[in-house]
């Protein structure tokens, strides 16, 4: 999901909620008594995420909420397959930001169609893309070659992790046929798997005037910003190629990301 | 998580009188292939928590403790809390185990073994602190116990390392490349491997800052770190993570990785390290010591925080 869209389907998320008292009695912030809250079903669900909602924000100070930690664990578990589909959303939202096997399991196995869906594949497919060690590589990659739209995109996203994905992931940045968003996240999913391969494709991509001007944009600021990629670049003499790409680009941020690097890469 | 699962099965249905567990604990072992880092550990806590139920199996006391000093997987260390229980070892583990629960404090959670009953009133789960806790409170006023053979089989072991024959290639942190006779040329080398996604901090990353720190009191040695993952480690990471945790790069202190034959080398020093769909899932702390003449000492991973007893070992094979 792109920033923006992001922060306008939260904005619209916090704006539908409705109003929940934040203290209906003597201790009713105390982590037991929210964690019965959300706990119970028979409750309005936008008092069982209110509750999740304290509950996050108090986990959050990790010595003060440390005898609670075992049981949040296990109640955020005992979500994930609850009736209501935001309570399982928050609960995987939390899980998923260090996921166990347990909770990847049940992530993989509702994307993969293999078990119950229990969150949207876009959820899923986000959630298992954070892990460095692109655990759930096998599985990504297959969603990005039959998956399409923003779910092919997470998909890419969850294959940065993993180098021997470089080929592949330079092949969908340079089709022209793929839409140009896609061609992009291809793209920064390479820079992280392969720093050379993207050094030496963003170089091309710069130099052609005939590419996509948001691919040309965004990956020469990629070379601009990223201290591996910019040397490599740098060291396969591209400064001196760009002054001709920045005289005849009318793109301004094309311009000013070769600005950028040519003084980053002094 | 099917693979892991269907392991754990495979584990259970394994009762004949020869059958052996501890190759069930080594990182290398084909039962951890292919599975995620969260996989491997909550197949190896399993692994200890079946030990538990199985008193005729032998426990790799060495290995346990290995793990007991350095996961920071809550399953694993609640599997070896209940190991110990049942094994009656002595008190001379308390010191580790309580570190272990003080490591866990703000992690804790429910290990829910596969094999375990449903929790009841008069029998509710506990956390895997509390099997810590427990063990700790079983063990606090025995005897000292079995601490002793942990450490005994815990020596150098020497193997012969043919360096003419390993035709491997390395790259180190200034993209320069070299070979492992090389490497060797200037004298004996001390060898850690590590890599640099490792995601506990008593592990790789404290190795390289030990390895950084030992510099000044092994000044005729080098010191090589050697990634596990080296396609991912490019030399731009190696160099920002040694710099990150001030190892004073020259040409007797380099981070490594292999780029061509890392194969031969893996298997020549025996490396425990698994792997998952894209990259380490499981290692061990390992240290080795090798010599010009292919020599090559596994050493006790905690000698790296002892470098005057790695000198001395060096000296001794000098002199000897």
């Amino acid at each position: 999901m792109d920033a923006d869209d992001f922060g306008a389907k939260y904005l619209a998320a916090l704006a539908a909620q409705p109003s929940v008292p934040s203290d209906t009695g003597e201790g009713a912030d105390e982590p037991d008594v929210l964690m019965a809250t959300a706990q119970d079903a028979s409750r309005p669900v936008a008092e069982r995420l209110s509750a999740l909602q304290q509950l996050n924000a108090r986990a959050f100070n990790m010595i003060e909420f440390a005898p609670y930690a075992a049981r949040f664990d296990q109640m955020l578990k005992s979500l994930c397959t609850d009736k209501s589909a935001k309570v399982r959303l928050a609960a995987f939202q939390r899980l998923g930001l260090s996921p166990d096997a347990e909770t990847r399991r049940l992530l993989h196995d509702s994307l993969a169609g293999t078990g119950e869906k229990l969150v949207p594949d876009l959820v899923a497919a986000t959630l298992l893309g954070f892990d460095d060690h692109a655990s759930s590589r096998d599985l990504l990659a297959q969603l990005a070659g039959n998956s399409d739209g923003k779910l092919r995109r997470a998909a890419l996203r969850g294959l940065s992790g993993d180098p021997s994905m470089a080929g592949r992931l330079r092949a969908i940045a340079t089709d022209r046929t793929e839409l140009s968003k896609v061609r992009q996240t291809a793209a920064l999913a390479l820079k992280s798997a392969s720093a050379s391969d993207f050094a030496d494709m963003a170089q091309q991509l710069v130099a052609d005037p005939t590419e996509d001007s948001a691919l040309r944009a965004l990956t020469m600021s990629a070379l601009a910003h990223g201290g591996e990629v910019r040397a490599a670049a740098a060291a396969s003499g591209f400064s001196a190629r760009l002054d001709d790409v920045a005289a005849n680009t009318m793109s301004r941020s094309l311009k000013r990301s070769i600005k950028l690097f040519k003084q980053m890469a002094k | 998580m099917d693979r892991a699962i269907s392991a754990l099965a495979r584990l259970e249905a394994a009762t004949g009188a020869t059958f052996d567990a501890r190759r069930w604990l080594e990182e290398d072992s084909p039962e951890y292939a292919g599975l995620a880092a969260d996989e491997a550990d909550w197949l190896r806590g399993h692994v200890y928590a079946w030990l538990a139920r199985h008193p005729a199996q032998a426990v790799p006391l060495a290995r346990l403790r290995e793990d007991l000093q350095t996961s920071s997987s809550p399953q694993v260390l609640a599997g070896i809390a209940r190991c110990l229980r049942h094994m009656a070892v002595g008190a001379d583990w308390l010191t580790d185990l309580h570190t272990s629960a003080g490591r866990m404090a703000l992690t804790d959670r429910y290990p829910a073994f596969r094999f375990d009953p449903p929790a009841t009133c008069c029998a509710p789960a506990l956390t895997c602190r509390e099997e810590l806790e427990k063990t700790i409170d079983a063990l606090t006023g025995l005897p000292g116990g079995d601490l002793a053979s942990a450490e005994a089989r815990d020596q150098p072991s020497l193997v012969h390392v043919e360096i003419a024959d390993i035709a491997a290639h390395f790259e180190d942190q200034d993209a320069s490349l070299t070979t492992m006779m090389a490497l060797l040329s200037p004298g004996p080398a001390l060898i850690v491997p590590f890599y640099t996604r490792c995601m506990n901090p008593l592990k790789c990353s404290l190795a390289i800052t030990r390895l950084g720190q030992a510099a000044r009191l092994l000044p005729d040695i080098s010191l090589y770190g050697l990634s596990y993952d080296p396609a991912w480690d490019t030399p731009y990471r190696l160099r920002s993570y040694g710099a990150d945790r001030d190892f004073d790069f020259g040409p007797r202190a380099r981070l490594l990785r292999g780029t061509q034959g890392w194969e031969d080398v893996a298997a020549a020093l025996g490396l425990r390290v698994g792997y998952g769909a894209a990259t380490v899932n499981s290692h061990a702390r390992e240290l080795f010591l090798m010599t010009p003449d292919g020599r090559c000492w596994t050493l006790p991973s905690h000698w790296l925080a002892q470098p005057e007893t790695i000198r001395n070992f060096s000296l001794d094979l000098t002199l000897g």
